[in-house]
């Protein structure tokens, strides 16, 4: 992606003709002015939207499970589809911060943050649904292997376990990550903080960093094999949430093409969060110089691309089908296109495939209204894929006696809309108390930072 | 009253009455005298003994069950029953191992009957003029009660020796029993012939060729449970062709099934009658064709002609059926065939009832016969047995003045609107009784607990009081007994004594005259038949029969207009659609079900819904009140209205619309599914052994047992009694409606139930029962987190329900979608659970009702919501033997599941693999036998299927026949 | 002593390169140098040697590994052996991904936390805290200090030193 190219060159990736203090001063600006209306705002609505999602999780466990749609057939509803669209979406961060850091893709700088706290706060949405939908929920620390008196210990050969181990070391090593990299800017916050309270409370998570670079070696160490690690991490979990499909027996869910499958979804719906999330962002907070067209047109290639992997993957599938010879395999993948969910998979092949397609156009993946719009349909897109993948394959399977339709109830409904409420809280108090742009990092790649810029004093500004 | 005693050293167990398992272990354990004196301060009850079953110890042993031989009468049939009961409480039912009519086995409403004993909703103590009556205030008002010619008496049936003992006292009031099951038309029809009341018996032995016109003779029709048996063990050697107007238990059976409306089926059975008897009777014989008329048009040559060929090359081996639903006329023609063909005295016997004492008519002329005793006698008195009357005489008030009514009823019914006096009365498990079967075999009711309320009254109790008889049902029972040179201690241990057969009835002569038979020509017709689970609605408040799928519509929880595809297509009419349809007396409005073997002009409806008693179960589904249980209406109009409902079926109808994608589907796997194959199919059948390898080296169960199953799908007739069975056994709970209709049914086994259609008007039903099949590479077990769900050395696929979290994976991963999970606390959210009295922290707020609570198998373990389950493979039945041979060396061959032993049919057999002839073996290595998904996954299931045997009854050439 | 050591400020990475290097060369051993962002070369002209956070992340995947494989084999295999779809007990390959889970994670914790044991942190309350112009060094600032512990250090050569090799704004770091 970026090679060496007449076009990228001339596009630096920070523009305007900023000092590092002006670098620093953009980014701490919206953490020390008063809040502004909006964002309180937000953040109440946010709040009461999580507290729905709080209120639907109380009724479920003291209700029971009944509370949705589930039934014998489709044992898996709206909550395993939340889980991988949530997932999904937390795969941007870390692979943008990640695989892009390995690669030295300097123009990750000014996004990596942001996408690695939305990562965070995917996740922090995912796991809540896994944690929730299993029946009896005071009992799941079963699935962690603790010495208990019945002296059992889960089972390692099942692809939900798998997923536990997955999923939780996914969200350990990204916030680790998004730790690490964040101490430097606590810092800087801490040393610009004007209240005793935001010193402490900044000063506590900085640890002490001084900026000294005798710890800087250490740091950058650390932090290069971090991302050598997280790399395959992000390329492990998606494959691994997969696997809770790809290893059960059921026409639609048994095929080995899901990992890869699975991964080019994830990353087609994270930067497409990502996306959405930015580009509000960046007007927002008038960084416009720091997320310059030049990134969001980077990451619609990357939806263009992996969208089109998932185009593939599902014309890859239905071919499969056919191909296979295998009867039930085949009704599978008719049904799902033809069949009672059929709605949803039209919304999820318009969506995922048709949409990413404009981004060939070089006008249309520039401008913000269309990438916007984009951006959000693939989001839709990609929650129905996950609809369609969990819920068509289970409500039609191998005996036809057992068929039935699965309808989600509003306590369904509610629980989905309220775990936005929660990501967005989150996401409003992110933009609020913590650098959204890594401080440290950009400034790393102005040109300004480079030693040898003194040297020949022709060029301003950061250049690649 | 009485108090009951067991001959052992708790000796007072059923005197105490426990009202709740806990309580029961904690009366054992503090010293049952006690609670013994406490019990009856007041009253000092007569120590009445009752005798557990020969075969079994005969000391109470806490936590072993003990097993009682009891009676009752089911389905208006005597059945000898065993009884299980848990520190005197019963908490099964199941058919007496050697009485000959059932040869152990049962019927769902046997099993379900456990359920009616502890029903909540039951009426407890007595009322007069709706306040409070104690059971001497009662038993003087019946005392002081005149049994002359203004009382009427209304009984449920003829089958209580005792009750008929007692009717002798009261012969100038008027008695009369009202049987809606009853085949009233056939009755009568041998009435015409012989003079006397009786029914047909069929040997099946001897049988090769069944021409059945709508008999549901292996379902409602049935004669009692061992005729199925009977039908099964030949059926191999019996060509069976059913003509049908819409699809029952029965033509899952048929070799072929040819749709014919029920007026075309009345031309049709005029038109073979003419040719048989007119070619081979006497001339007595066709003195019956005098009156009879035949529309020929309606008569397809090509369909009748191979009929009579089959019949006639079987002479004295075929059985010509006429449905209930048939007037006299018809059943009176086939008896007559079937005399012409020597078929009479052959495979037909026409067996006179028992009971001579009363007069045993058909329900329709009983009805009638009531009517005009009220229209020329003054009644003062009425006095119903628990029988319904405003339900089967529409203008009831009218009809019964200002007569005084006695209403002996369980629970609050229509004639409670009517009744002065409600008298609440017993369960047969609380009763003692003498029965006397059609069989002419006596069988011994002895109650196996305490009446549950201290109040409740028995018929015979009711009638002691009425004719002001000394003696105690108790004594009366002795009485009886004695001329029947049998001690009663025996009888209590043994459960019956086998009567004599009772002597054939003769036809001699030409039958008493019909009226002359018209063609009917009904554009549409409405065809009513008992439900198979309500019955006439007597089961109404049964939840355990309400949530069991009809085995036809599969619907639970109420009933629809069965309707044919074209027709619903012609009026734009989809399942669920509410329509209201006009019958002579009538207007019926409920919703149709669309259903692929039902006749273009026939509509059919079950009997036995709608507001029946006023408890929590009772009120679902359309009323068909005011019409016969048994039936054919034309219909005047039918109109769609724009209401819709969701009907609960727990199987989805997709087979219906040809060109439907869920059509295609099923109509691919279907061959898969069932295996239906000719013999010559698989005598030529080359073994084919799919060597399906695994990528790793599998599990080699070294277990002393290996578990296995085998089921019969030539003998399934689709009859869930293995679902009740199952239900009983396991402490399987009911969801109800809702979430039936979301699909959330918990039972263990399921009776799948697959159309195969040529076109619309050549479908065949067919059943195939699915349990878990303890697949021995279980898929669901590889996917559960927690190892909840794993295997045990005996090949059984095992359920750790406390280390179950409820990830409901293995459900998903499952082929065979067996597994059930509890979406909710079932047995809180059942409507007639109470508020729990004392909460604590992680308790819920409601809990069974204490009856109910008793009704628990105490071997089962009650699952809390959030937990999956499935069949077991009643794996509390295989430690208990496994057990017994350790500590008594008894050998493990007795041992069987539930729904094996209920299986009216002997469809399921249950054993250990390694373990030679048993007869599993021979399942195991028939020809007919499957595995159900193997060659597609390689699941290895333990349960087998023996498939179908496809046969063709003619070739479909035409030919003319001179 | 009575100070914990000099600091002086730079103009920008350049330049702190160049006084790096310089009081590398003068022998110096116990000084840091601190900017607002990693500077590219500055670990030569400091005279750092390699880092040693590899050698932690290794241990870290090296117990992760190990140890995944034996709690799998040794729970699923040996201490609670289950027949589960009639597959082996030890069945490496349903092991890979929860094995390959933990090597990730452990050598994660032991990359992030064996880089805090190195670099002693947290450490909220260090001496060069002490100055309030070292906020600088975390916005846009480049400083160098110099420890009083060094044994070339000497309070007035020191200081003059740094103002010749073009140090600004030095001052004494109070402990």
């Amino acid at each position: 992606m970026n090679t060496i190219n007449e076009q990228i060159h001339r596009v630096p990736l920070v523009l305007g003709d900023k000092s590092f203090k002006d670098v620093t001063d953009a980014i701490a600006r919206p953490a020390e002015a008063k809040a502004p209306k909006w964002w309180v705002v937000g953040v109440l609505f946010s709040a009461s939207v999580a507290c729905i999602l709080f209120a639907m999780i109380g009724y479920l466990i003291w209700d029971g499970v009944g509370v949705w749609g589930l039934n014998n057939p489709v044992g898996w509803g709206f909550a395993i589809v939340n889980f991988v669209f949530w997932v999904g979406i937390g795969h941007a961060g870390t692979l943008i911060s990640a695989i892009l850091f390995l690669f030295k893709q300097k123009w990750r700088t000014s996004i990596n943050r942001f996408a690695e706290a939305m990562t965070i706060f995917a996740v922090i949405c995912a796991g809540i649904f896994p944690g929730i939908h299993v029946g009896r929920i005071w009992l799941a620390y079963y699935l962690f292997p603790i010495p208990n008196s019945m002296a059992m210990w889960p089972n390692f050969k099942s692809a939900l376990l798998w997923d536990v181990f997955a999923v939780s070391t996914y969200f350990t090593v990204s916030l680790l990550f998004w730790y690490v990299g964040l101490i430097p800017d606590l810092a800087t916050f801490r040393d610009r903080a004007k209240t005793r309270v935001k010193r402490l409370a900044y000063g506590f998570f900085a640890l002490g960093w001084s900026g000294s670079s005798r710890q800087w070696i250490n740091y950058e160490k650390a932090y290069l094999i971090l991302a050598a690690i997280a790399t395959p991490l992000v390329l492990s979990v998606h494959s691994i949430v997969s696997f809770d499909f790809a290893t059960s027996n059921l026409p639609g869910w048994h095929t080995t093409i899901f990992p890869p499958y699975f991964v080019a979804g994830a990353i087609f719906s994270g930067f497409a969060m990502v996306l959405t999330l930015l580009i509000i962002a960046r007007k927002i907070f008038n960084l416009e110089d720091l997320v310059t067209i030049r990134h969001l047109e980077n990451m619609n290639k990357f939806i263009l691309a992996t969208g089109t992997m998932v185009g593939y993957a599902y014309a890859m599938e239905f071919f499969m089908a056919w191909y296979s010879g295998n009867q039930y395999e085949a009704f599978a993948f008719v049904n799902r296109a033809f069949g009672p969910y059929a709605w949803a998979y039209w919304i999820m092949i318009s969506c995922n495939v048709i949409s990413p397609q404009f981004f060939w156009f070089r006008s249309l993946r520039t401008s913000i209204p269309v990438m916007f719009i984009i951006s959000i349909f693939v989001n839709i897109g990609m929650w129905f894929e996950r609809f369609v993948i969990t819920v068509t394959s289970l409500h039609r399977d191998f005996l036809p006696s057992s068929w039935d339709y699965y309808t989600p109830t509003w306590v369904d409904i509610m629980t989905f809309v309220g775990s936005f409420g929660l990501f967005f809280s989150l996401f409003l108090l992110f933009l609020k108390f913590l650098p959204i742009i890594s401080i440290a990092e950009v400034k790393g790649v102005m040109a300004i930072a480079d030693p040898h810029h003194y040297e020949s004093h022709t060029k301003k500004g950061g250049q690649l | 009253m009485s108090s009951i005693d067991n001959k052992s050293e708790f000796k007072t167990t059923l005197f105490s009455s426990p009202k709740t398992r806990r309580e029961a272990m904690k009366s054992l354990s503090t010293g049952m005298t006690v609670a013994a004196l406490s019990g009856c301060v007041s009253i000092r009850k007569p120590k009445q003994i009752i005798k557990t079953y020969t075969h079994e110890s005969t000391t109470t042993v806490p936590g072993l069950p003990n097993y009682y031989a009891t009676s009752a009468v089911i389905n208006n049939r005597v059945n000898s029953l065993l009884a299980t009961t848990y520190e005197g409480r019963p908490t099964k039912l199941d058919g007496h191992p050697d009485y000959p009519e059932n040869n152990g086995r049962s019927s769902a409403h046997i099993q379900a009957e456990i359920q009616q004993l502890y029903d909540p909703d039951r009426l407890k103590t007595h009322t007069l003029n709706g306040d409070y009556a104690n059971v001497l205030t009662i038993k003087n008002v019946l005392g002081n009660i005149s049994l002359d010619d203004s009382t009427l008496l209304v009984l449920p049936n003829h089958h209580s020796m005792v009750i008929e003992s007692l009717l002798k006292s009261v012969k100038k009031s008027h008695v009369f029993i009202v049987d809606p099951l009853m085949n009233g038309n056939q009755n009568n029809a041998i009435y015409h012939f012989t003079g006397q009341r009786g029914f047909l018996h069929y040997n099946f032995k001897k049988t090769k060729f069944i021409l059945n016109f709508e008999s549901d003779f292996l379902g409602l029709e049935s004669e009692n449970i061992a005729s199925l048996q009977s039908y099964m063990t030949h059926q191999s050697d019996i060509m069976h062709v059913s003509v049908s107007s819409h699809l029952s238990m029965t033509d899952s059976k048929a070799d072929r099934i040819i749709n014919q409306s029920p007026s075309h089926q009345r031309e049709f059975i005029k038109a073979l009658a003419h040719r048989v008897i007119t070619q081979y009777g006497t001339e007595i014989d066709k003195a019956i064709l005098k009156t009879i008329n035949v529309d020929t048009t309606m008569v397809d040559t090509n369909q009748l002609n191979p009929l009579v060929d089959s019949l006639l090359s079987h002479k004295s081996a075929a059985i010509v059926m006429v449905g209930a639903a048939f007037e006299s006329v018809y059943h009176a023609l086939a008896l007559a065939i079937n005399t012409v063909l020597k078929n009479n005295g052959s495979t037909v016997h026409i067996k006179p009832y028992s009971d001579s004492s009363a007069t045993i008519q058909p329900f329709n002329d009983t009805i009638d016969a009531i009517r005009t005793v009220f229209q020329t006698n003054r009644i003062k008195t009425v006095i119903s047995f628990g029988v319904d009357l405003p339900r089967f005489m529409p203008n009831f008030s009218d009809v019964v003045g200002n007569a005084l009514i006695i209403n002996v009823c369980n629970y609050r019914n229509a004639l409670s609107a009517f009744s002065a006096i409600h008298i609440a009365g017993t369960h047969f498990l609380e009763e003692w009784g003498l029965l006397k079967s059609d069989h002419n075999h006596i069988c011994i009711q002895q109650p196996v607990i305490e009446p549950l309320y201290p109040d409740v009254l028995s018929h015979a109790d009711v009638l002691t009081a009425l004719v002001g008889s000394s003696f105690t049902v108790y004594q009366q029972v002795q009485t009886l007994l004695k001329s029947y040179n049998q001690s009663f201690d025996q009888l209590k241990s043994k459960g019956f004594i086998v009567g004599k057969s009772l002597a054939s009835l003769r036809i001699n002569k030409a039958p008493i005259a019909f009226s002359a038979s018209e063609t009917i020509r009904n554009d549409l017709t409405l065809t009513v038949s008992p439900s198979y689970y309500m019955l006439d609605g007597r089961y109404a408040n049964n939840a355990w029969l309400h949530e069991t799928p009809d085995p036809i519509t599969k619907l639970t929880w109420g009933n629809a207009f069965i309707i044919n595809t074209d027709f619903a297509k012609k009026n734009h009419l989809v399942t669920g659609d509410v329509v209201t349809i006009d019958v002579a007396d009538a207007r019926l409005k409920g919703p149709v079900i669309i259903l692929p073997g039902q006749n273009r002009a026939t509509i059919s409806i079950n009997y036995g819904y709608g507001a029946i008693y006023q408890t929590t179960f009772s009120g679902y589904g359309i009323s068909t009140d005011g019409l016969d249980p048994y039936g054919h209406y034309p219909i005047q109009s039918v109109s769609k209205t724009n209401e819709h409902v969701t009907l609960a079926d727990t199987q989805m109808n997709h087979g219906l619309d040809e060109e439907s994608l869920a059509a295609s589907g099923i109509k691919d796997r279907i061959k898969n599914i069932l295996h239906i194959k000719t013999i010559a199919e698989l005598d030529h059948a080359h073994h084919d052994d799919h060597h399906i390898h695994s990528l790793f080296k599998e599990q080699v169960y070294t277990g002393e047992h290996q578990w296995g199953m085998s089921i019969d799908l030539n003998a399934c007739i689709g009859c869930h009694t293995c679902a009740v069975a199952c239900q009983a056994e396991n402490n399987i709970p009911i969801v109800g409606k809702d979430e039936v209709i979301k699909g959330r049914e918990m039972s263990w086994i399921r009776i799948d139930r697959y159309f195969i259609e040529n076109d619309h008007n050549d479908v065949t039903i067919n059943y195939m029962p699915v349990a878990c099949v303890h697949c021995e590479n279980a898929p669901c077990e590889q996917v559960c987190p927690v190892n909840a769900t794993v295997h045990d050395d005996e090949g059984l696929n095992v359920m750790t329900y406390n280390r179950c979290i409820g990830t409901r994976y293995c459900a998903n991963n499952c082929p065979y979608k067996v597994r059930r999970f509890n979406f909710f606390d079932w047995h809180q959210k059942n409507p007639q659970s109470v508020e729990k009295k004392r909460i604590h922290l992680f308790d819920y707020f409601r809990e069974p009702s204490a009856p109910t609570q008793k009704q628990f198998n105490p071997e089962v373990t009650i699952r809390m919501r959030g937990v999956m389950e499935k069949c077991t493979y009643c794996i509390q039945r295989i430690s208990h033997a496994k057990l017994q041979k350790k500590l008594h060396g008894t050998p493990i061959d007795g041992l069987q599941t539930a729904c094996q032993q209920s299986c009216p049919t002997n469809a399921i057999v249950f054993g250990d693999i390694n373990q030679k002839n048993h007869p599993l073996q021979a399942a195991r290595s028939s020809k007919r036998r499957y595995d159900l998904l193997q060659n597609e996954l390689n699941t290895k299931p333990r349960t087998v299927y023996l498939a179908k045997i496809k046969r063709s009854v003619w070739k479909e050439t035409p030919h003319e026949h001179h | 002593m009575s100070i914990f050591g000099y600091l002086c400020e730079v103009d920008n990475p350049k330049d702190l390169l160049d006084l790096s290097k310089k009081v590398y060369h003068a022998g110096y051993i116990k000084f840091d140098t601190y900017t607002p962002f990693p500077v590219h070369g500055i670990d030569k002209a400091m005279g750092i040697p390699l880092s040693r956070v590899p050698y932690l992340s290794l241990i870290g995947c090296l117990i992760g590994l190990t140890g995944a494989i034996a709690l799998q084999v040794w729970t699923n295999g040996f201490d609670y052996p289950i027949a589960l779809s009639g597959k082996p007990f030890v069945a490496l390959p349903a092991f890979v991904p929860v094995t390959f889970e933990l090597t990730i994670l452990f050598t994660a914790f032991f990359t992030v936390f064996g880089m805090f044991a190195i670099n002693k942190l947290p450490q909220w309350n260090q001496p060069i805290f002490n100055n309030e112009s070292i906020k600088k060094a975390t916005c846009s600032g480049f400083f160098l200090a110099i420890s009083s512990d060094d044994k070339n250090f000497d309070i007035e050569k020191t200081k003059l030193f740094l103002e010749r090799s073009g140090g600004k704004n030095i001052e004494a770091i109070n402990h």
